[in-house]
């Protein structure tokens, strides 16, 4: 009876922690929900090592008074497993194309109109890379292949080096900009922009000073004697 | 050699002395022409922004006037042409008057296109030898042979006349050579300045194939127009006229003329009319210059319609001077006929000059809208090359008159005849 | 076309006057020395003479703003004809390839305390509306309908040239920049009294600035607008000059003589875009060797739908208009 009452309590306990453990790494880190930061904001190496702005957390409990927060990094270029690794990837297909989908990465979704989410091209085994359709793994460098899937024509232009903006020497066989150094795959439509100045209207003539009086006493001068000539 | 230096210098002394009201008449042109030169030295000096012409509108009353006075010379012909071809007696003793005026006509082109030049430092670039004219494909390098030959034909043609008149001796067979290639020179310079125009696909407006047979025909009003007031300014002022003097200038001969001004105006306002009814039946988008021209044009809420009035007005004064020399009795009748010239003259002269140069830049060939109205400084210029032309017209007719008129000899001819005119 | 007399004779002129010691006595007023006077047309002078008359040049740039400058006389490349290609489907209207033109070009400045010191751009971008209506009432009498009279596609009459919005691109209009099409068979060149313009063995059209009269025939003969001419001196501050220059491109022109685009000539015949080609934000614009197959505009005009402006002309453009 003892041991049916221990076993219950230890069974309980690891269950708890499980659920517990399980449930603490699946919803999104109470920091994050307190502060509304990106992991990176505290955490500017990853996790569990704080930057100025975590320590002030820590200290004060939370964000406010800081001043101005450290630059979002880290959402590409290989360091999105710092703190992925320790996250479990929420497996369900959802529109974030509304308003902030989550507080780590505060953006909308503005491509696939609603039917894209993180893990149609983000890898869910290795955040540090994408994946394409048929499920392989492609670094974040290899981004137009990922994009040409849907993109197929523009591809094809991008290879033939007709498609983008390209600086330098002519023709050359460069390995130019891929897709993402221009479109922000998350919301590629391209802003509008302050257009630059409009032309100036052709400027007015020159003009002498004193002009028309002495063209006017020289006209008069002129038709007095004309007329002065012609007189019968 | 010594008669020519004495026929040279004694053309001088005529041009130069005269009456005190010929002195003023001098005196009112030659301030003109200074303060039109010291106008210039602006222009030098600042470039052609003193003008209102820009990248959009890029010639204006320069060019305008040089393509109206390119005709008033070629008109010289008209006189010519029945003089020599026909024999026809009227004109036989006002050729020399044609023909200086074809002079001083031309000097005011070559005058008005240098004053237009942005580079006038660089005009030798223009010659041959000292520069590469671009022979024989631009239209320009055609009108600078053409303009100078025809120049040349005219101070030859009746200055030497006028020497031999003033030698008593009769003219050598070779002038008439000369006077036979004047005449299709003649019409060369005026088609010539016409396929400026008319080769430019650029602009529709001018690319039609009637540009060259309107100028002609524009020519050949305004010249005679001119031709006959002048005809009889000399008539009032000098001897000719005048019982005794050696030289007439009969009213038929100036019917005459009126008779060539009005053949000449209808074939223009039919010309006139046929571009009208080409541009307007289809309406393409090439009616646009001739619209800015009547009706003004409408952009972006602004009116553009500065040269409208200018347009009808010109329109009006060439139809009640084609309707004034049609009919005998208003052409006959002195009072009319000269409102009539005054008329023909001033509305192919709106006509021709702004109202052909200017629409043509409007609207620009991709489209813009951007209206030109010349300055002050421009048309004080422009007057001055006008008086210039006129101080020439004028000396030179004194000279004529002088020797063809009022008994003006070398000294070893004292007493010999006249010769027979050509 | 020059005969060796004359040219025996201009040489001697030319080393005459550079010798004489007031040579470079500038004229006040007209603004010219007497060895620009007697300066022989480019295509005429000697490797020596050029390498002279540009030193000149040189000297004259750092005399006038103080900056070294470097006037290079770089000939075409054999086997390259250059070739253009613009998106108007991507064009959003910017203008940043009209600013960086005139940077890269040395183009005239707006001088507020000497307004008539205007500036110049060799690129004029044009707005065009998508689809503007203006329905009427259907009449019988001239079978108009209710569609009425619409404005779509680019039609010049009705294009705004000073388009001034906040943002662009603006949803109902489309964009065009126009500047030298650089014709195959160019109407400027066949004009040009003096042979001051001329069409290069890589097919650029150029100017030689030294030689131009100022007539202004060719801006009257251009179907595209494409020329502008000096009106009054240009204006720029030594800041903002480009040293690298080329004697046919982008050295510091002077009042009275025409200039227009040269394809970035400096830039292009030592293998590097076009200023406008370089900054244009949405890659609009592309640039090449059309002789080469494998350039990126034959690549262009052989893949997507290509047009040249005012095609009817028989002007032959190297400037294609696309769409995707």
């Amino acid at each position: 009876m003892m041991f049916n009452r221990v076993l219950r309590g230890v069974f309980g306990f690891v269950a708890m922690v499980l659920v517990a453990g399980v449930a603490l790494s699946y919803a999104t880190p109470q920091y994050a929900q307190e502060t509304g930061e990106n992991c990176i904001v505290c955490h500017p190496n990853g996790p569990p090592e704080l930057g100025p702005a975590g320590e002030y957390f820590k200290a004060n409990g939370t964000l406010e008074g800081y001043g101005e927060l450290p630059e979002k990094k880290g959402e590409a270029g290989g360091r999105c497993t710092v703190c992925h690794a320790q996250l479990v990837p929420n497996p369900e297909p959802r529109d974030l194309s509304g308003a902030p989908a989550e507080p780590n990465h505060r953006f909308k979704l503005n491509h696939g109109g609603g039917r894209f989410w993180c893990l149609t091209c983000h890898s869910a085994v290795n955040r540090d890379m994408l994946k394409l359709s048929n499920g392989t793994q492609i670094p974040f460098s290899s981004a137009p292949q990922l994009c040409g899937q849907c993109h197929g024509t523009i591809y094809r232009d991008w290879e033939l080096r007709i498609h983008g903006r390209w600086v330098g020497e002519i023709d050359s066989p460069k390995p130019g900009a891929i897709c993402t150094d221009c479109h922000n795959p998350h919301d590629p439509e391209f802003k509008q922009i302050k257009p630059e100045k409009k032309p100036e209207k052709p400027p007015e003539p020159k003009e002498m000073p004193y002009y028309p009086i002495m063209a006017l006493i020289v006209l008069a001068i002129s038709l007095a004697l004309a007329v002065y000539a012609a007189w019968r | 050699m010594r008669k020519f230096i004495d026929f040279v210098l004694t053309s001088v002394k005529l041009a130069l002395t005269g009456s005190r009201k010929y002195y003023a008449w001098l005196a009112s042109l030659l301030i003109m022409v200074l303060f039109g030169a010291f106008s210039y030295y602006y222009q030098l000096k600042y470039g052609l922004i003193i003008t209102d012409i820009r990248d959009q509108v890029s010639w204006g009353s320069y060019i305008a006037n040089f393509t109206f006075l390119v005709g008033v010379a070629a008109a010289a012909v008209m006189i010519v042409l029945p003089a020599y071809l026909y024999n026809y007696k009227e004109f036989k003793h006002i050729t020399v008057f044609g023909e200086l005026m074809a002079v001083s006509a031309l000097v005011m082109v070559l005058t008005f296109v240098l004053v237009d030049l942005g580079r006038i430092d660089r005009v030798l670039h223009l010659m041959p030898f000292t520069g590469t004219p671009n022979w024989p494909q631009s239209m320009l390098t055609w009108d600078v042979i053409v303009l100078n030959g025809y120049l040349f034909l005219n101070i030859l043609i009746p200055g030497y006349l006028l020497y031999k008149t003033y030698l008593r001796e009769p003219p050598r067979k070779w002038i008439k050579i000369f006077i036979l290639i004047s005449i299709p020179w003649a019409i060369s310079i005026h088609t010539v300045t016409a396929f400026l125009y008319g080769g430019l696909a650029a602009r529709p407006f001018w690319n039609t194939a009637v540009m060259a047979p309107r100028f002609l025909a524009s020519a050949f009003t305004a010249g005679p127009a001119f031709m006959i007031i002048i005809l009889q300014i000399i008539r009032r002022y000098t001897c000719i006229g005048q019982p005794g003097c050696k030289l007439v200038v009969s009213d038929r001969a100036l019917f005459t003329l009126a008779h060539i001004a009005l053949i000449s105006m209808l074939v223009n306002l039919f010309f006139l009319g046929s571009e009208i009814y080409t541009v307007g039946y289809a309406a393409t988008s090439h009616i646009a210059p001739l619209k800015y021209l009547f009706f003004g044009l409408e952009h972006g809420g602004e009116v553009y319609n500065k040269l409208q009035p200018y347009m009808w007005a010109a329109i009006t004064m060439e139809i009640i001077a084609a309707l004034l020399l049609l009919f005998p009795r208003t052409r006959k009748n002195f009072k009319t006929l000269n409102i009539a010239c005054i008329f023909a003259f001033v509305g192919i002269w709106i006509e021709k000059g702004m109202g052909l140069v200017i629409p043509g830049f409007i609207p620009t060939p991709i489209g813009e809208i951007w209206e030109y109205y010349p300055t002050l400084m421009e048309i004080m210029i422009t007057l001055s090359v006008w008086a210039l032309g006129l101080l020439v017209y004028t000396l030179l007719l004194k000279i004529a008159i002088g020797i063809l008129a009022e008994d003006v000899v070398h000294p070893s001819a004292k007493g010999r005849e006249m010769p027979e005119h050509h | 076309m020059v005969d060796k007399g004359r040219r025996d004779f201009l040489k001697k002129a030319g080393i005459a006057a550079a010798a004489i010691p007031f040579a470079n006595l500038r004229i006040p007023v007209i603004d010219v020395t007497l060895e620009e006077f007697f300066q022989k047309h480019y295509k005429e002078m000697s490797e020596e003479e050029r390498k002279r008359v540009v030193e000149r040049l040189e000297r004259q740039h750092k005399e006038k703003y103080g900056v070294d400058v470097e006037i290079m006389t770089t000939p075409p490349k054999k086997g390259v004809v250059w070739g253009y290609a613009l998106n108007i489907q991507k064009c959003i209207g910017c203008r940043r390839c009209v600013y960086a033109c005139v940077r890269e070009n040395n183009q005239s400045r707006a001088n507020p305390k000497e307004p008539w010191r205007g500036e110049i751009q060799w690129i004029r971008v044009l707005e065009f509306e998508k689809f503007e209506a203006h329905p009427g009432k259907p009449s019988k009498k001239d079978f108009r309908t209710t569609f009425g009279e619409v404005i779509a596609g680019i039609n010049l009459e009705e294009s705004e040239h000073y388009y001034d919005p906040p943002l662009v691109p603006e949803k109902e209009k489309f964009y065009m920049p126009i500047q030298c099409q650089q014709c195959e068979r160019p109407p400027c060149v066949k004009v040009c009294p003096t042979k001051a313009t001329w069409k290069e063995p890589d097919g650029i059209i150029v100017v030689d600035y030294n030689w131009c009269i100022g007539c202004r025939f060719c801006i009257a003969a251009c179907p595209y607008w494409a020329r502008r001419f000096n009106w009054s001196d240009p204006y720029i501050r030594r800041e903002e000059i480009n040293p690298r220059m080329h004697y046919l491109g982008n050295r510091i022109r002077m009042r009275g003589v025409v200039e227009k685009c040269t394809f970035c000539i400096q830039r292009t015949r030592n293998g590097r875009y076009p200023a406008c080609v370089e900054i244009c934000p949405v890659g609009a614009r592309k640039f090449g060797n059309l002789l080469d197959p494998e350039s990126e505009v034959r690549r262009v005009i052989e893949r997507k739908r290509v047009f040249r402006l005012k095609e009817e002309l028989g002007t032959q453009p190297k400037f294609f208009y696309f769409i995707d």
